[in-house]
């Protein structure tokens, strides 16, 4: 503009002084010195401070330094003291400096002004945030419906303080992803081990031999990098091998001695075959079979009769000689040997009894809990539970809430709102044993047809939440999602949004999180989350190393903007709402909290700060739990009288097994009712009885069985199988927004195979149409023809990858994101005396990748056309199972 | 006070929250309306009437809209200078922890690479310091200035854009 002048502004200067504008009141008196000004922007080792914390990047919550200079973390290393990474990192612990100080974080309560999802807020403050919140809740207490608040999360390392909230409130709904990720996966480790012991915890450093079924510790797994490093040194040190089974070369396969592509859904198929070749050969150990499984040998021997080499080489495509050599050399170097599976093998319709099939093998060569073999840690939790004998005992310091009471009719049940859920639904939990009754909480929280998500501890089955919602099977008066995000990454997220932005099924949502995205887009509020790097959490995990260990999250600086921790949110909403809620939060401050938390550590508060993890180092390692005889004070108010119990009798202390006898001696076993490894398990031939699952199908079968996927059965050659996969540097769809991890990865071709590629006339690079159907065995809309949903992306070819397979990472392709998210740029007017273009301004030296700037974009959104597919019984979602067809664009 | 630091501590403002009735009061003061107005033409109206409470609301959703949620124009340096942000961010964060930086209240939970925030400081300084002070830390204001300018629906924000360019 011509006439805006240095002169204008001088005339403006003096107008709003002469119009009595008030200055602001700013001091900054000093900073006219040259010492301000000469601050080094850049690290300085010698003047910056280093603080251990926890990383929270991704679920393996590594321990790291954060480097702070100027008030800012500016650099994350590894903290050496941690004994699962020993100081190792990933790329994406830097990941949380992107998300603390990337310019679009949401830093300020919000409040939606247009319709919902149309994009229209204004801040607000926490005040006026909180006393809405209130005005909304607290009349679901007082009108005795507290089940109308549904806490819904993504990722909560809080532990136990969000469930802390949701039982001072009287909810038992605190909904989270677990199907999403793991349950069947989880479920397995709890029939056969009683715990899923935060996952299994391999001997790998000493361990000589490994089968991996689809596990990527070395790209992206739970405990990927306390692994990695540990195989790697076997593998070099002492000559281990790592044989891996996967559809495609992750950075695993691609790094194992041997690597071989199977058919998806098939990996149990190549576990049978080696359980029928260790029996055949006569590798298996059966002094400790006979000692700890619940089922005889012989028993298992006919099981897998049929499951020969070749059986599973037709069903896989491994070769049967090579099956059968994998598997002597598995079981000749037993006990310094263990499998490993994750979702390669778990993410089917059949994933469950696969990883049943697998854990046999540990158990059939005996080396459960031993060096170099298949360990369970002492678990988390540090609550003097199983293993944590002798250990400082850590907990929530703030009053106890009681837990809600299960829905249902009888004393003791809360009838009100089991009568609000549908009549059938009732009637199948009225026919439900008491067991099961009783850990019964209504639809989101215990789904009734899949008890098996909600028999051990309570998995949930996420992906159904948005659906069981729309169907009324749940009324919902306040949502609060957390950290989540399903509008983006569940399957059929387009079903999630469907219901989300429905404000008669969800009246009122308020989600808390850092950054804006496709959840927080559909909220009605958005309350700004302290990040990692800004606040409190109490840190356990199992060690790699097997010995416990525990560490702390925290602050390293204070929230940025507005934003709180989660903790400080629930609190202060707590004395908001009040009427007794309150009383459980008494802490004014999280330091406080967390001080009381740690108070039974060995070592003072400043000192457990200072190095951020503590471990009992001279402690034994968790070799051998079982073993371990009971103590004088655990025997005592026991039935155990030496001599007067028989061999494999159950060691009770007030009607609950505590151990077991074997040699005449009490010893702890394993944490299952009976406490022995449940090789067979009658609780899924149970609970298919109990849901009308028919006992054909293979996941209600005792004893693990291999049965193909009911929609890969004949497949046409026309069909492929779609699958999804992780990138290292990423987090599900959560790091979109992370600038480093985004210019590493910022899209997801689809990969398959250049045989395959050929077959379809397809060349690199072409945009294809990829088609998914929906599956056809016991699950949600099974059997529903034609197409469920489609995308279209470009082709890469990869060797390697199996040839019925294409897949692509699911985390891109973000539509409410950012600017770094959606890779998307903007073009501006030109710049006055700058250039007489079109300007890129948005993040202008960042976003290379994006289509304006001539880049490959960021990615397509595939979640929509993933179809919701719950393992039966369990829920688990079965991501790998999607039949798809290709169609050249 | 001089005529530069006035006109900087109004952008600062304009960008630093909301736009609310002491702000309002200052631009509808008949000079300053003249003069603004000359600058953006189209504030004319909103500075010649009373606001009613959806005129604030109004600029406020405009506000969230370009520097809150999902801006169109963000309003902090990481957005257009991210390679030197972290610095930019550091000097005003070792400022406010030193001490030497006493901030107004509505300023206090901006983050410290936040436009409004140097541009406080820049109020205050005078000579070769400004001077460097601008080089170091603001030489992304023409960028910010035009993205705002492209992306503002509101005359008001058009109008600290313009302003903006001789800042």
């Amino acid at each position: 503009m011509s006439d805006l002048t240095r002169r204008s502004i001088l005339k403006l200067g003096s107008a709003l002084i002469a119009g009595g504008f008030s200055p602001l009141r700013v001091s900054a008196q000093n900073a006219t010195s040259g010492k301000t000004f000469g601050v080094l922007g850049r690290l300085d080792y010698s003047k910056a401070k280093a603080t251990p914390t926890i990383c929270f990047a991704c679920t393996n919550h590594c321990g790291v330094i954060g480097w702070v200079q100027d008030g800012l973390v500016r650099k994350i290393d590894g903290n050496p003291l941690d004994p699962n990474t020993k100081g190792n990192l990933c790329s994406k612990a830097q990941g949380m400096i992107s998300y603390t100080y990337y310019p679009e974080r949401i830093l300020y309560p919000l409040r939606r002004v247009g319709k919902r999802g149309e994009g229209k807020w204004k801040r607000i403050t926490w005040e006026e945030a909180y006393t809405e919140l209130a005005k909304r809740m607290r009349p679901l207490r007082e009108n005795g419906n507290p089940e109308e608040f549904v806490f819904h999360y993504g990722r909560d390392k809080t532990k136990g303080y969000t469930k802390h909230f949701t039982n001072a409130f009287g909810t038992p709904h605190r909904l989270n992803r677990r199907s999403i990720c793991s349950s069947n996966r989880r479920a397995p480790l709890m029939s056969f081990y009683g715990r899923d012991f935060e996952w299994e915890t391999q001997d790998l450093s000493n361990t000589k031999y490994v089968i991996n079924w689809g596990g990527n510790p070395y790209e992206a797994y739970q405990g990927g990098l306390f692994m990695a490093h540990r195989l790697q040194s076997a593998r070099v040190d002492h000559g281990a091998k790592l044989v891996t089974f996967e559809v495609r070369p992750s950075a695993t396969a691609s790094k194992s001695d041997e690597f071989y592509t199977v058919m998806p859904g098939t990996d149990g198929a190549v576990a049978f075959a080696m359980i029928h070749t260790i029996l055949k050969e006569g590798l298996e150990d059966k002094k400790f079979w006979n000692r700890w499984a619940n089922l005889s040998l012989d028993k298992l021997r006919k099981s897998v009769e049929n499951y020969t080499p070749e059986w599973a080489e037709k069903k896989s495509g491994v070769p049967a000689a090579d099956i059968r050599r994998i598997a002597i050399e598995f079981a000749k170097a037993a006990p310094a040997c263990c499998t490993m599976s994750n979702r390669g093998s778990a993410k089917h319709y059949n994933g469950m009894q696969s990883d049943r099939a697998i854990r046999t093998l540990d158990v059939l060569v005996g080396n459960v809990g031993k060096p170099g073999g298949y360990c369970l840690s002492s678990l988390r939790g540090w609550s003097g539970k199983y293993g944590q004998e002798g250990l400082p005992n850590l907990k929530l310091p703030e009053p106890k809430a009681s837990d809600p009471r299960p829905w249902g009719i009888g004393e003791g049940f809360n009838e009100i709102a089991f009568k609000k859920i549908p009549k059938k639904v009732q009637d199948r939990v009225n026919n439900f044993p008491d067991k099961w009754r009783k850990k019964y909480f209504g639809e989101l929280a215990t789904p009734s047809e899949y008890p098996l998500a909600w028999h051990w501890y309570q998995m949930r089955v996420g992906q159904l939440v948005y659906p069981y919602i729309k169907q009324g099977r749940q009324k919902v008066s306040v949502y609060m999602s957390f950290t989540l995000g399903a509008a983006f990454g569940y399957p059929e997220a387009n079903a999630a949004r469907e219901v989300l932005k429905d404000e008669k099924l969800i009246p009122f949502h308020v989600a808390v999180d850092i950054g804006y995205g496709e959840q927080t887009a559909l909220a009605d509020m958005i309350l700004p989350e302290a990040t990692s790097l800004e606040r409190w959490d109490y840190h356990s995990t199992n060690c790699y190393g097997l010995v416990p260990y525990t560490g702390v999250r925290q602050p390293l600086v204070d929230p940025q903007g507005e934003s709180k921790s989660i903790q400080v949110i629930l609190r202060e909403l707590a004395h908001k709402i009040g009427g007794g809620i309150e009383k459980h939060f008494t802490y004014k401050d999280d330091e406080s909290l967390y001080k009381d938390w740690y108070k039974e550590l060995p070592i003072s508060w400043e000192e457990f700060k200072r190095r951020g993890i503590w471990q009992e180092k001279n402690r034994a390692k968790d070799y051998e739990l079982y073993e371990r005889p009971l103590t004088e004070s655990e025997l005592a108010g026991t039935n155990f009288n030496a001599g007067k119990l028989a061999d494999g009798a159950l060691v009770e202390k007030e009607g609950k097994a505590v151990g077991i006898v074997k040699d005449g001696k009490a010893v702890r076993g394993f944490p299952t009712p009976n406490r022995v490894i449940n090789v067979y398990d009658e609780i899924f031939p149970e609970a298919a009885a109990a849901v009308g699952l028919p006992l054909s199908d293979g996941n209600a079968s005792p004893l693990a069985t291999w049965h193909e996927v009911p929609e890969h059965v004949d497949l046409p050659d026309d069909r492929f199988i779609f699958s999804t996969f992780k990138w290292n540097v990423h987090t599900q769809g959560r790091s979109g927004h992370w600038k480093y991890s985004a210019e590493i990865i910022h899209t997801n071709p689809i990969f398959m195979h250049p045989d395959t590629g050929k077959a379809l006339g397809l060349v690199e690079g072409d945009e294809v149409e990829v088609s998914v159907y929906r599956p056809t065995g016991f699950t949600y809309r099974a059997g529903e023809k034609g197409v469920m949903g489609s995308f279209k992306n470009h082709v890469r070819f990869l060797k390697g990858m199996h040839k019925r397979v294409v897949m692509c990472s699911h985390h891109v392709g973000h539509f409410e994101h950012g600017i770094v998210g959606e890779s998307k740029t903007s073009e501006t007017s030109p710049v006055e005396g700058k250039s007489n273009k079109l300007a890129d301004q948005s993040l202008k030296d960042g976003v290379w990748w994006a289509k304006k700037r001539g880049g490959i974009g960021g990615g397509v959104h595939i979640n929509d056309a993933l179809p919701i597919n719950p393992a039966p019984l369990i829920g688990g979602q079965n991501w790998y199972d999607n039949v798809c067809s290709i169609e050249k664009v | 006070m001089t005529p530069e630091s006035a006109v900087a501590q109004l952008a600062a403002s304009l960008f630093a929250h909301e736009i609310d009735a002491s702000i309002l009061a200052s631009l509808q003061q008949p000079e300053t309306a003249l003069i603004l107005e000359k600058i953006e033409p189209r504030v004319a109206p909103l500075l010649g009437k009373e606001w009613a409470s959806q005129d604030f609301e109004d600029a406020a959703v405009e506000y969230c809209r370009l520097f809150i949620l999902d801006p169109v124009a963000p309003a902090r340096a990481a957005a257009y200078d991210e390679k030197n942000s972290l610095e930019v961010a550091g000097r005003i964060q070792f400022m406010l922890d030193s001490g030497f930086l006493e901030l107004p209240k509505r300023f206090k939970t901006l983050a410290p690479d936040h436009v409004a925030l140097l541009l406080l400081v820049y109020s205050t300084l005078m000579g070769d310091d400004s001077i460097q002070f601008k080089g170091d830390n603001l030489a992304w204001l023409p960028d910010f200035s035009a993205r705002l300018e492209n992306e503002s629906q509101h005359p008001l924000y058009l109008l600290a854009a313009k302003i903006l360019r001789v800042v």
